[in-house]
Parts: structure tokens; C-alpha cells; sequence
């Protein structure tokens, strides 16, 4: 045991003592990695980011109930008790028709035009959260509620929710994509690079082999150097995401500013990170591994 | 300690490069294989070192069958032996101390054991105090006793050699035989392969000779 630390630590030593040696190669190796890396996950942030605001902008589905004008308290504490009933709510909120023209004024800015009206002309309104959030579900739970009594509409505010969720699938399927074809592009680019080292020291690896040195020994430093440039990368990558999303998040804030949001822009948690590098020093390998069973 | 028994050796295309070896060589000998340039000299060496297998016949090193030897037991073979090679097989990426660390980093010998023992041979060799130096600025003599410190370093029963004076001049060449000659002393097993006739009268040894891939005496 003690044998087999100290040669993976020689192993190891070699590999630093290598990219300490030629620090401008070693780090340009690393670079190209890095970019390879930057795509997907440059994309899973970006879209973790987006999904985390549209969450904040309110992209749970919801369907209005609207009242009738007559409608009084005793018919809505009714429709509420029906809402409480029903499977398929989540939660449900009142909006008084007051409450409603007060957040029309300050939403549209159209104060002035509001004071000029005579009566308020938007009715009551319960706003209801579906458990479900597929279109059929939703449409069920509105077909309910417009055969209630004082309910003169049912808008089910689907489109929204449905597109952002369709946008966050295919988001999440070309981060996927980028993923496999970029991390294969990593494997070649690992392999490549280890490949031309295994050339450059076939002269050393035959004076190895006329020592003693077994296959293992003369692969290892390569594994470790594939591992350990992958591991660079991906910190690397890692960096150049924190420092984006440092630069870059002034700008958002005061875009989210504009439309009366607010959110911190999140970059890769320390799991991601880890995961990034375990995925990253493992292609690595595997293409050093390559390299050196393929010469 | 190493026993050629018929042993053959043939390349394809091409005659028998060994025809019918057969020879033993005892522990504590020194043995001085000759012949003329192609004689098989150097075959005789890569098959000790199983770079080669025989084509026919059984190599003995060790008491381990070469040409039955699997791959992987090949290695544990050679860490008995040390080599001295005609092209001398220096690294010129690292020092001479590097070079002659080499079969002990292999052997995942103790750093501090290794480099004690790496300045030990470098001693016995003469070459204390050029340890740092890049071998490719040194002498061909210094360059070869560079290969024979590498070759003893790990303390090998048995050392081998292959024309290790060939690009030498006379002066050199006696410095090299005087060092086989002291590890010799202390009970090392010694086969030099040389074309060089006068090699042989300066120091005491049996003495094997190829003509043609045959042993002529």
C-alpha cells in the first residue's frame, strides 16, 4: 500500500513538476479546455438564472374567476368555500375590484386617464393557483368554475407558464447537447494533447522500459497530467462564470429595474462546481487513457 | 545465472542471426563476448534483457525462462539487471543525477534512500561533483560512465554490457574496464560484449567468441 501511494505520488509530482516546466503550454492546454467548458455551462447558468426570475416574475400558471358586478359577500365566501373543495387548487387569492383598478394605475401608469372614469369598471376577481400545471388540468378546474353561480368568466392565464416552461426544455436539452458535443471535443482535445507528449517522450519511455518500468508506471504520469488538466479547466471555467456574472450583473439588476423586478443574478453552487470538476478531470483521463492505450 | 541452451535467433527474411547457442555463465564470472561486427553480439545481450525472445531454444537469466516470460514479469526481470548500452541512452531533458535516479524511481525506491545511493554510484564512477550537469556537455567517456552508474545504481547481481568502449579512445576505455573491474571484485557477475580484441588482455576473464551467429569458443 505504502508502494502504491508513493508511486501515484511521484506520478503526481511528475505531473506538476511538468506543467510547473512549461507553464505557457501547460496553461494554453488548460485555456482550450476551458472554453470547451464555458458553452455548457456558461448555458446551464444562464438558463438556471432565467428560470430563477421567471419563478420570481410569477410564472406559476394561474386562472382568474371573475364576478359578476352584483355579486355580493355571501357569493364569494360561497365560491371560496367551493375553491377549498376542489382537488385541484393549490391556493387562491381575492383581488377587490378597487384593489385591482389601484394596481392597473400604478402598473400601466395611466393614472390621470383612470381618475377621469366614472365607476370602476373591473369586476371582483379570485385568483387561483392549479395544483396541476398541464393546460388539460387547468382547463377542467375553469370548466368547474364557470357553471358556479355570480362566475361570469374564467381566463386561464396557461400561455405564459407554457411557453416558459417549453423555452426552459429546450433550453435545458441544447445545454445537454452543447454538453455531450462539447465534452467529446474535450476527450479529442485531451487525447490529442497527451498523444503528441507520448511522442515526444517515446525516447524516455524505451529507457524506462529498459529499467523496469512497467506499463503502469509509464502510463500514470500521462493519466495524472490528463486528469489534472481537465481539473485546471474546469476551474478555470469556473472562475471565468464568477467573474461574468459579477461584471455582467449591474446591467441585469437594472434591467429586471425596468420592468418593477428584482433578483441576484446566481452563479454555479459549490456542488455544481465540484460536479464540474469530477466531469471535467474524468474526460481527462479518459483521454489520456486513450492516448496512451492507442500508442 | 544465465544459460543459453540451442539457442536460435531468426528475423523474418533474413538468416539465423544465433545458430544453435549454448553457454552458461556462473554467478561471480567475468565473461567477455567477441566476435566482428553482425556476429550476434548485441542479440545475445537483448535477449538477457528480453528486448528479444529466441526463436528456438531456452534463455535462462535468473533462473526465469525468457522466452516463456509473460509481459508483465518482464519488467521485475530487467530491475536485476544492470544495462550498459553502446548508444549509451542518456536522457538530455535531466541531469546526470536524474538519469542515474531513474531505475530507482522506478523500483519506487525511498526518495532519500535513492538519491544516497544515486550519489554512491556516481562516485564510483567519478563523477561526483558533475551531477548536475546536462549529459549531453559531457565527454563521450563521461557520458558512458554516466551509463554504468545508472546500470549499478540499483545494485545488481548481474551487469551487462554492450560495447560499452566502442566510441571511446584507449585512455577512456581502461577507465571503464577498471570500473567492471572493481564492481567485479565485489562479487557482481560481469558480461561485456566488445569487438575490441585489446579490450580483453587488460583484465582476467573466460572469454566467448561469435563468428556468424555460432560460438566459436
Amino acid at each position: 500500500m505504502k508502494a502504491w501511494l508513493h508511486a501515484h505520488g511521484e506520478a503526481l509530482a511528475l505531473t506538476l513538476r511538468q506543467f510547473w516546466r512549461r507553464p505557457v503550454a501547460a496553461f494554453l492546454g488548460v485555456t482550450v479546455i476551458a472554453v470547451g467548458l464555458l458553452f455548457p455551462v456558461g448555458g446551464y447558468v444562464a438558463l438556471s438564472n432565467l428560470k430563477g426570475m421567471a419563478g420570481a416574475a410569477g410564472a406559476d400558471p394561474q386562472i382568474s374567476l371573475f364576478l359578476a358586478a352584483d355579486a355580493g359577500a355571501a357569493d364569494r365566501m360561497e365560491i371560496e368555500r367551493r375553491l377549498r373543495l376542489e382537488s385541484g387548487v393549490k391556493s387562491f387569492r381575492f383581488v377587490g375590484k378597487d384593489a385591482a383598478l389601484k394596481e392597473l394605475q400604478t402598473r400601466t401608469g395611466t393614472g390621470d386617464l383612470m381618475a377621469g372614469l366614472t365607476s370602476n369598471p373591473l369586476p371582483d376577481t379570485l385568483l387561483v393557483t392549479p395544483k396541476e400545471t398541464s393546460l388539460p388540468a387547468q382547463e377542467r378546474l375553469a370548466a368547474s368554475a364557470k357553471s358556479w353561480p355570480k362566475v361570469t368568466e374564467v381566463d386561464v392565464d396557461a400561455a405564459w407558464s407554457d411557453r416558459l416552461r417549453i423555452l426552459a426544455a429546450t433550453g435545458d436539452l441544447v445545454v445537454l447537447s452543447l454538453g455531450v458535443v462539447l465534452g467529446l471535443a474535450m476527450l479529442a482535445i485531451s487525447c490529442n494533447t497527451i498523444g503528441l507528449q507520448v511522442l515526444t517522450r517515446t525516447e524516455e519511455i524505451a529507457v524506462m522500459r529498459l529499467f523496469g518500468a512497467t506499463s503502469a508506471y509509464v502510463r500514470r504520469p500521462f493519466l495524472y497530467f490528463g486528469a489534472v488538466q481537465g481539473a485546471a479547466a474546469a476551474l478555470l471555467a469556473w472562475a471565468v462564470i464568477c467573474g461574468s456574472l459579477v461584471l455582467i450583473e449591474p446591467r441585469v439588476a437594472a434591467l429586471l429595474g425596468a420592468y418593477g423586478l428584482a433578483g441576484r443574478l446566481v452563479g454555479l453552487s459549490i456542488a455544481d462546481g465540484l460536479a464540474l470538476l469530477g466531469f471535467s478531470a474524468l474526460v481527462g483521463l479518459l483521454g489520456a487513457w486513450l492516448a496512451v492505450a492507442e500508442r | 545465472m544465465i544459460e543459453f541452451t540451442s539457442v536460435v535467433k531468426r528475423y523474418p527474411g533474413s538468416p539465423d542471426v544465433l545458430k544453435n547457442v549454448s553457454f552458461a555463465v556462473q554467478p561471480g564470472e567475468f565473461v567477455y563476448l567477441t566476435g566482428h561486427s553482425g556476429a550476434g553480439k548485441s542479440t545475445v545481450m537483448r535477449l538477457i534483457a528480453a528486448i528479444e525472445r529466441p526463436t528456438a531454444g531456452t534463455v535462462l537469466v535468473h533462473r526465469q525462462n525468457v522466452g516463456r516470460l509473460s509481459e508483465r514479469s518482464i519488467p521485475f526481470l530487467r530491475r536485476q539487471l544492470g544495462m550498459v548500452l553502446q548508444d549509451h541512452r542518456l536522457l538530455f531533458d535531466r541531469s546526470v543525477f536524474d538519469n542515474v535516479m531513474l531505475p530507482l524511481q522506478i523500483a519506487g525506491m525511498d526518495r532519500r534512500e535513492a538519491a544516497r545511493r544515486a550519489r554512491a554510484a556516481l562516485d564510483k564512477a567519478g563523477l561526483l561533483g558533475r551531477e548536475k550537469s546536462n549529459p549531453i556537455t559531457l565527454s563521450g567517456g563521461e557520458q558512458q560512465r554516466v551509463c554504468l552508474a545508472r546500470a549499478v545504481v540499483n545494485r545488481p547481481s548481474l551487469l551487462i554490457a554492450d560495447e560499452p568502449t566502442a566510441s571511446l579512445d584507449a585512455g577512456y576505455a581502461g577507465d571503464i574496464l577498471r570500473i567492471f573491474r572493481d564492481f567485479h571484485r565485489v562479487g557482481v557477475t560481469v558480461l561485456v560484449a566488445t569487438h575490441d580484441e585489446t579490450l580483453v588482455g587488460q583484465y582476467p576473464g573466460r572469454t566467448l567468441r561469435l563468428d556468424h551467429g555460432s560460438l566459436v569458443a
